[in-house]
């Protein structure tokens, strides 16, 4: 089956894409606009964790879990997975002796 | 060497290590990064991980996580991301990490500052990765 044919704005998008991240990796060759560049990805990274702070505490207000609170338990989850992994181990190996 | 293997990341890991630039490059950074495969059906069912924390200008401590969730218990203070298809590419220098990012074929999360301004060090990276033969899951026959 031959490949979907793009559309104008997919090939544009990549087009634009490809130039952004030609110009990024002339950028990235000089220190100077290495520089620029990390200052500019550093705002770009405080503005949004800004964004997500206000957010967080509208959310609280309402009585709402922020995205902290999910991280939070995403954790308490891995830790616990990670825990009966763990523990199905000890049993197996116990069950084989 | 297997890729993602606990082997194959302890080679790496010497390479690097045995860098001289190495002190230079990570100084500043945040103290542990995760390198994470994604979850693919045929080959990493459960998803892949490689972790690492450095203190004192090398890489002190590092492991192959047995699942990608374990990341989240971790919290590093890096975490990229990618399919195994992308590790590839880049791993065998047909994809240029900068466009990676840029595109959204990795995944970076952590202060991308700190990595972009340290961008000019990643030879370091490139040179160990040479020096460690690589097979891939989906080049093992059998």
């Amino acid at each position: 089956m031959s490949e979907r044919r793009k559309g104008i704005p997919e090939a544009l998008l990549e087009q634009g894409v490809r130039a952004a991240s030609r110009a990024a990796k002339v950028v990235l060759e000089d220190p100077r606009g290495q520089e620029v560049l990390a200052a500019a990805v550093g705002a770009a990274q405080k503005g949004k964790r800004q964004l997500e702070e206000v957010q967080g505490r509208v959310l609280r207000a309402a009585g709402l879990p922020t995205k902290g609170d999910y991280e939070d338990v995403a954790k308490s989850m891995a830790r616990l997975k990670r825990k009966l992994r763990e523990l199905t181990r000890r049993v197996e190996e116990d069950r084989k002796r | 060497m297997l890729f993602a293997s606990s082997e194959w990341l302890e080679a790496v890991v010497h390479e690097v290590n045995g860098h001289a630039d190495l002190g230079r490059a990570i100084a500043g950074l945040g103290a542990d990064l995760a390198a994470v495969v994604e979850r693919d059906a045929r080959y990493f069912p459960r998803g892949a991980a490689g972790w690492g924390r450095h203190a004192g200008g090398r890489i002190v401590a590092w492991r192959i996580l047995e699942d990608e969730d374990d990341v989240l218990e971790l919290a590093p203070a890096y975490v990229v991301r990618a399919p195994l298809a992308v590790w590839k590419d880049l791993l065998r220098g047909r994809a240029d990490p900068v466009e990676a990012a840029l595109t959204g074929r990795v995944k970076v999360k952590g202060d991308l500052d700190g990595l972009v301004r340290r961008a000019g060090y990643r030879y370091i990276v490139d040179e160990a990765l040479r020096r460690v033969a690589t097979v891939f899951p989906d080049e093992v026959s059998g």
